[in-house]
């Protein structure tokens, strides 16, 4: 802890000794129990399910936190590589080790924390939809020992930017798979729910859900047929994985897909958006300060959200597709993607 | 038959008809074109500088608009952004850990400051590439508007290019018209005109007219034309009067041709007649001088015979004592008298009796013929007529004489089975005796008639009434009796109407027969 005094004249003289005088006094009275009250450093479990982007981005987050309040503390960072049992052992790791604290990033990981760890707090992070995907009852918290933030972003937000990314927006297609999980229902929940409200633009939605490759291309006819202006591509790992078979199928008839997430972005969309996850991450570390150091309890907190967001836009798809992106939403991008050699993706940093 | 002498006489300049029309073609065009080009051409370079003006003011409105547009977006872009910016600060602000900070003001600017520097950074980033789209998006756009200008000027031009061409046709048609009309007036006067007059004075010359004058014409190839055909007229009058002198020589020519053919036509055709008639005669008396001879020759032996039969039968008819001998004996005698009857014929036909001419009453004759046959004549209902002209008698052989009228009167009632009418005429005339014998009989077939003067010769059925059976020699010696005479017999027959056998005997100047 650094103490500053500002707002002292100049002092010289014999006033000059007795102060150094003091000073030493206080020093040597204080020292000891200054060193006795000294906080032990935390020790900090961290979960990982898998390799994420942004589930790394979050951890960024909570160890600039941990710098900037100089907070010594032991991060354990671990990573499942997608193996239950093998989460399950990291967990128990982390009780004989003695962590003060467990950070789960990623929906995964805080339903492995919620079903493994009940005598330790857990601060989840990076959580899309904790409610839909059962880490936590409610948004305003769990009745146990866990807690955290989302980085949830609205539909309102979403549809905002779908509509800069295809001015005159009227028709919505919606591509999923059989596969997509409880997060890409949720936010179709959501985003339907916001439709009927009566401040909401008005726009068609047109669902096809996939079940196989072989189904992709007949699906994305379909809705083509059906005079799509766009295509909707929610959080939805085998989409993602199967973007190329969407793209072929778009391609011919100029047809921008968008996403509600940088990976589908990254994979093929002319627009994505997402949160602030290093911010996240700081968030993260904020709740766990107030269970750590403020003697909160988890159900105290409610899940924490993100106000900001971040629009990302890949030039390099739109022009594969023959799409071009409104100038009006291209400056307002935080990310433009280009096409490298490899016909890869890469942001503008 | 004249020309107008000034056409014919005159032997100038010739100023053919193709170098007229080609001087007045080229004049007429020449002053059409000038005549189009000063009423076209300042509309034409009016519109050309008029199109021009409106492309070049057309390319600056573009090019305004294109600034307008681009500052208005770009102002639009800036409040965007400013918007935006904003926005996302505030936001950015809330989402801030502050508590983490500990109310630390130092450490909460330098989290907005590192906040505010993390979006910079973010933003400055994507400046070029933002920059490097706006250009390309720009440049295409200016691209697109200098190919909408180019696209319109390129359609301007054209425009401008169908108008000209439009002038150019209107020009050309005008000049084409006025070509034509020149050459269709200059062919009316040159041409037409001289033909129509040269016309009528053909239409003259067909009717004949060749007094007709050929009208004068120009010094051109229809004036030659025209002097060509008033010569050809002038020959064309004269060998006409050639030809009608000539004709009217060989009218004559052929008149007395024809007359001539036909005089000898006349001659030869009436000496082929008499000479066939005479053939015909001929060759019927050769037949009948032979058939006579013959016949003459046998009936005098054959009468020889009969006469040793005829007296052996009378002999043994007067020694005869048993009825049927003598029977017998009577129907030898009948036959040997019918044979002598026939024999006796048969040398009157061969003439092998000389005529006992002396002068005869032909009615008289006649009349002792009728009376033979008279009864049966009355039988049959057959009703005779006759009209003897002659006054004077005739010198004859009067039992030829009779066994003619006999002959052909027994013929003429055989002839007519079931009555009928018979009509006798004799006259003298030219110095012949002329007898005509006429029936209302069947008549005599066509294919009978030059055989029936032959002997043996009938058309009797024999079978059908053995009375009427004959020996095919009465018309014989009819025909025999009378060339005896000197004279002929002929006959004309139509079957179903009857026969009129006609006898000529020549009467000598000293009053005998032939």
């Amino acid at each position: 802890m650094v103490v500053r005094y500002r707002g002292f004249g100049p002092v010289t003289g014999p006033g000059w000794f007795l102060a150094m005088l003091w000073v030493g006094l206080c020093f040597l009275l204080v020292s000891p129990s200054a060193a006795a009250s000294k906080p032990r450093p935390w020790r900090l479990g961290v979960l990982f399910w898998h390799a994420s982007p942004n589930d790394e981005a979050a951890l960024e987050g909570i160890r600039a936190g941990l710098s900037e309040q100089e907070q010594p503390h032991e991060l354990i960072v671990r990573q499942a590589d997608s193996d239950r049992s093998k989460a399950a052992r990291i967990l128990s790791d982390f009780r004989e080790q003695n962590v003060d604290l467990v950070f789960a990033l990623g929906t995964e990981a805080a339903l492995l924390a919620r079903q493994h760890v009940r005598d330790i707090p857990v601060v989840f992070t990076a959580v899309t939809h904790p409610v839909e995907s059962g880490v936590v009852p409610s948004w305003e918290g769990s009745e146990n020992n866990l807690c955290g933030n989302s980085n949830w972003i609205g539909p309102d937000t979403v549809l905002r930017v779908f509509r800069l990314a295809v001015p005159g927006l009227s028709r919505l297609g919606i591509l999923r798979s059989t596969e997509s999980g409880v997060v890409s229902a949720a936010e179709l929940v959501a985003m339907k729910d916001y439709l009927r409200s009566k401040d909401s633009p008005s726009i068609d939605l047109s669902e096809e859900i996939v079940s196989g490759v072989e189904s992709i291309q007949p699906a994305v006819k379909r809705l083509i047929d059906a005079k799509v202006q766009a295509i909707w591509i929610p959080i939805d790992f085998f989409v993602y994985q199967n973007i190329d078979e969407v793209l072929r199928a778009v391609r011919p008839h100029h047809l921008p897909l968008v996403s509600s997430s940088q990976k589908g972005a990254r994979k093929g969309a002319v627009a994505g958006i997402m949160t602030n996850y290093p911010m996240l991450g700081k968030r993260a570390l904020l709740i766990a300060r107030g269970v750590l150091s403020d003697g909160k309890r988890p159900q105290d907190f409610p899940v924490g959200t993100m106000r900001g967001y971040q629009v990302v836009v890949n030039l390099g798809a739109a022009r594969r597709c023959g799409y071009e992106i409104p100038l009006s939403l291209l400056v307002l991008a935080d990310q433009i993607l280009e096409d490298t050699r490899d016909g890869k993706a890469e942001d503008g940093n | 038959m004249e020309t107008d002498p000034e056409s014919r006489d005159s032997k100038g300049f010739r100023f053919p008809l193709g170098l007229k029309l080609s001087l007045a073609l080229l004049g007429a065009g020449v002053l059409t074109l000038v005549f189009l080009f000063a009423y076209f051409g300042p509309s034409t370079t009016e519109s050309f500088l008029s199109r021009s003006e409106r492309l070049i003011s057309l390319s600056s409105q573009k090019m305004r608009q294109l600034v307008r547009t681009s500052t208005a977006e770009s102002s639009q872009l800036l409040i965007d952004v400013i918007h935006h910016l904003t926005d996302e600060r505030r936001r950015s602000l809330q989402d801030l850990p502050l508590p983490l900070y500990q109310g630390d003001e130092e450490r909460i600017r330098k989290a907005i400051v590192e906040t505010d520097d993390d979006r910079g950074r973010r933003l400055s980033s994507n400046v070029e590439i933002l920059a490097r789209e706006m250009e390309n998006r720009s440049l295409r756009e200016v691209d697109r508007r200098l190919e909408q200008l180019a696209d319109e000027q390129t359609e301007m031009g054209k425009t401008f290019a169908a108008d000209l061409k439009k002038t150019y046709l209107v020009v050309a048609a005008g000049v084409f018209l006025t070509l034509v009309g020149f050459l269709g007036f200059g062919l009316y006067q040159a041409v037409v005109i001289p033909v129509r007059r040269l016309r009528k004075v053909t239409q003259a010359v067909t009717r004949g007219d060749l007094q007709v004058v050929v009208p004068a014409s120009s010094q051109d190839e229809v004036g030659e034309l025209s002097h060509d055909f008033a010569s050809m007229v002038m020959q064309l009058r004269d060998s006409r009067e050639a030809v009608r002198s000539k004709n009217l020589e060989l009218k004559e020519l052929n008149r007395n041709l024809s007359t001539e053919v036909a005089r000898k036509t006349e001659h030869l055709s009436q000496a082929l007649q008499d000479l066939r008639g005479a053939q015909k005669q001929l060759l019927h008396a050769e037949k009948m001088a032979s058939v006579g001879k013959l016949a003459g020759g046998v009936a005098h032996e054959f009468n020889n015979l009969i006469g040793g039969i005829r007296g052996c039968a009378e002999d043994a008819m007067e020694t005869a004592k048993d009825e049927e001998s003598r029977e017998t004996l009577s129907v030898i005698l009948r036959a040997a008298r019918r044979a002598t009857g026939i024999t006796d014929q048969l040398l009157r036909f061969s003439k092998q009796r000389a005529l006992r001419l002396q002068a005869v009453d032909v009615t008289k004759v006649l009349d002792e013929a009728w009376e033979l046959i008279a009864a049966d004549a009355r039988k049959r209902g057959i009703v005779l007529s006759r009209e003897m002209g002659q006054e004077s008698p005739v010198p004859l052989d009067p039992d030829a004489l009779h066994q003619v009228f006999l002959n052909l009167l027994t013929n003429a009632l055989q002839a007519m089975p079931s009555g009928g009418e018979l009509e006798v005429k004799s006259v003298v005339e030219g110095g012949e005796l002329r007898l005509e014998i006429k029936d209302s009989g069947i008549g005599i077939p066509d294919d009978q008639i030059d055989r029936i003067f032959e002997p043996f010769f009938t058309t009797k059925d024999r079978e059908v009434d053995p009375d009427l059976r004959g020996t095919g020699l009465g018309l014989s010696v009819c025909y025999s009796l009378v060339e005896a005479h000197g004279g002929s017999i002929e006959v004309t027959s139509e079957v179903g109407v009857g026969s009129v056998f006609t006898i000529s005997i020549p009467i000598r100047s000293d009053g005998s027969g032939a």
